[in-house]
């Protein structure tokens, strides 16, 4: 389905309507540029600018390490009840059972999707599990939230995303939450809107020493633990790495032609077949490319992208952002009123979402902005739309039956939470196949556009 | 374009003499804007779910081209008309927060215990009409906001763009306190209060399909 395919889009003219009124309350209240944010904070108060919709009844499926924080960060949703577990392995049921106490347990993800009482499914089942899962949930009529990637293979993905497509009346959102995040949304309109000039090229890395080994006494279960650096899945760049593309691809309002990619196992020569370290270069249209890096064999810098362009580059990490002006650049209406930070010899424009309420609860705009991770974003997204859908969903069928010919129609006027649809999903794990191939076959691939197509 | 649409559909309506000829709410064709003012500024929602029917009184024959209808009884248009919106499907065109705006609305409107607006007609009169255009109408008839159920007058226009679609549009002036309905003053964002006016605007444009 496509409710919310655009509801991430932005453009330069957006860009210059919105820019200018926060100049003016820039100029009104001498602050940065900032945007608001939905996170409670640290101090005590609750901010509820994603509002509080209709409760949706969850289950989770899939309740590894991952499924467990998904569960953490349901119990957190006010209106996100966790109502049935799924997962084959028994202790990990019962481990999870402890952060949804009510929760019925199921090792049959097929009498969870059975069960009248689950509005919603949560998918965190390793990768090249999902699409029969998604495929039978869709069919169930729940709402699901599937991770990202959506699978490991295109055809796969495919199933997925056209399942997702013709199933009008529910939701589906892929894992990719950074398209949920207030501040990735908050710099899409310097990265689009022309205050970087022309884009030239980026850079993102994602570097976290740790082996991503995961043990078991069972030998059968500790296999399917591994599946990130096994056959079975799609590595550092696919499983990961998705993220950080799907989010290049967003900004730039684009998709890759083609990555060369390479990769080696450099410190955990444990039996594993993924590469602990990958590089990929990125070639998208009129010549921009875009080069990544991950590695389990150093921490530094951990985490961050850059988006050079000939005017300026931001720079993203750790949920704040920076723009770095060239010298020959034009002032920019906002800029003598922002935060300044300086990094060894470069001076960072601030580009602070959520500044506002920092101000409000006594935050130095210097420490993190979001208190929570982005995973709590995109649940809080999904959850809201999920409310708001199935009302609109249940108003229909009430008033015309079972002619959904105008469903698609009257669902696109709905204002819904920023989060990617199948769509990106599609897009992002399309991307994320063609990288690991690359890096594996350690050469060039094509990405031909008709795999996008569907 | 409404009257071009109507100008294009030459061939009459002919319904069977002692038949009644229904039209139910087409999905995914209506439009309704509710419009009111605050002392910050004026707002408006929209919903695209109209539900309900209209249907024309045995021996009614509309011909849209010739701008005739047979069967009228006197200016009077035999017809019952029954039109339903849920409350839930009216939603805020505000740029921020626009959930915020809906659960307001759901809240004064006491959704939960009255979730739908109700129109049942007990009159439509023909005011004016003409060759190609749409005809001009008088409908009154039983509007229930809140549990509360006002007489209103209000004028329609009714076109039939071809022989199977019938279009009714509209606008209704009422004040909320006459369903007492208390105009919201909410205070958002901790900014001062905003208060709504009591004056609201209902403009409809229902799309309806013969059975």
């Amino acid at each position: 389905m496509n409710k919310n395919e655009n509801s991430s889009d932005f453009d330069r003219r957006d860009f210059i309507k919105n820019s200018s009124l926060a100049a003016l309350m820039a100029m009104m209240g001498g602050t940065e540029l900032k945007a608001q944010t939905s996170a409670p904070s640290t101090g005590g108060t609750v901010y509820t600018e994603i509002p509080v919709g209709p409760t949706v009844k969850f289950g989770v499926i899939g309740l590894g390490e991952w499924g467990r924080e998904i569960l953490k960060t349901l119990a957190l949703l006010p209106n996100a009840p966790v109502v049935a577990l799924c997962d084959t392995y028994h202790a990990s049921l019962q481990r999870s059972a402890k952060e949804a106490p009510k929760a019925e347990k199921f090792e049959d993800y097929q009498k969870l999707l059975a069960s009248k009482d689950v509005e919603a499914v949560v998918i965190a089942t390793p990768t090249h599990l999902h699409k029969q899962i998604v495929l039978d949930a869709l069919a169930a009529g729940k709402h699901v939230y599937c991770e990202a990637p959506l699978a490991t293979t295109v055809a796969d993905a495919k199933a997925i995303a056209a399942a997702a497509k013709a199933a009008v009346k529910v939701v589906f959102q892929p894992g990719l939450q950074e398209r949920s995040h207030p501040q990735r949304g908050f710099l899409v309109p310097f990265i689009r809107g022309g205050a970087m000039g022309q884009n030239i090229m980026a850079r993102a890395q994602w570097h976290k020493k740790g082996s991503w080994r995961r043990s078991s006494t069972n030998a059968e279960h500790e296999e399917e633990l591994n599946y990130r650096i096994g056959k079975n899945g799609l590595g550092l760049a696919g499983e990961l790495g998705v993220h950080q593309f799907d989010v290049t691809s967003w900004f730039l309002k684009s998709r890759p032609t083609a990555v060369t990619g390479f990769g080696s196992i450099m410190l955990w020569k444990d039996g594993r077949t993924a590469p602990d370290t990958v590089q990929a270069v990125f070639e998208y249209p009129e010549g921009v490319r875009t080069m990544y890096d991950a590695s389990l064999c150093a921490s530094f810098e951990n985490a961050y992208e850059v988006y050079y362009g000939v005017d300026s580059t931001i720079m993203v990490r750790d949920e704040k952002a920076w723009l770095f002006k060239e010298v020959d650049a034009a002032l920019l209406g906002w800029e003598v009123y922002a935060r300044k930070d300086q990094f060894y010899t470069e001076t960072g424009i601030a580009l602070v979402a959520n500044a506002t309420k920092q101000s409000a609860i006594g935050q130095s705009a210097t420490s993190n902005a979001f208190a929570y991770q982005p995973i709590y974003y995109a649940l809080a997204s999904f959850t809201n739309n999920v409310g708001i859908v199935a009302r609109e969903v249940s108003s229909y069928t009430e008033n015309y039956g079972d002619d959904l010919s105008g469903l698609p129609e009257t669902l696109s006027h709905l204002k819904l939470q920023p989060a990617a649809s199948w769509r990106e999903g599609l897009d992002a794990t399309v991307v994320a196949i063609k990288a690991n191939e690359a890096i594996l076959a350690q050469q060039k691939v094509a990405i031909d556009s008709q795999l996008f197509d569907l | 374009m409404k009257n071009a649409i109507v100008l294009l559909a030459s061939i009459a309506l002919a319904t069977n003499a002692g038949a009644q000829t229904r039209f139910n709410s087409q999905p995914g064709k209506s439009s309704v804007k509710l419009q009111g003012s605050s002392t910050f500024h004026d707002w408006e929602m929209e919903g695209r779910v109209i539900g309900g029917y209209f249907e024309l009184g045995s021996g009614v024959a509309i011909d849209a081209a010739k701008g005739a209808i047979t069967g009228l009884k006197g200016e009077v248009l035999p017809a019952t008309v029954r039109a339903n919106i849920s409350l839930t499907t009216i939603h805020s065109k505000a740029e921020h927060l626009p959930e915020v705006m809906d659960n307001l609305m759901l809240g004064y409107m006491n959704a939960t215990n009255y979730p739908t607006i109700r129109y049942i007609s007990s009159s439509l009169t023909v005011t004016n009409s003409g060759p190609g255009k749409p005809f001009e109408c008088s409908a009154t008839g039983d509007l229930s906001i809140a549990g509360v159920t006002n007489k209103m007058t209000f004028p329609v226009t009714l076109a039939m763009p071809d022989p199977t679609h019938l279009e009714a549009a509209g606008t209704v002036h009422f004040k909320m306190t006459d369903f007492k309905v208390s105009p919201p003053a909410p205070h958002p964002l901790g900014l001062p209060t905003m208060k709504c006016g009591d004056d609201i605007t209902i403009i409809f444009d229902w799309v309806l399909q013969k059975r």
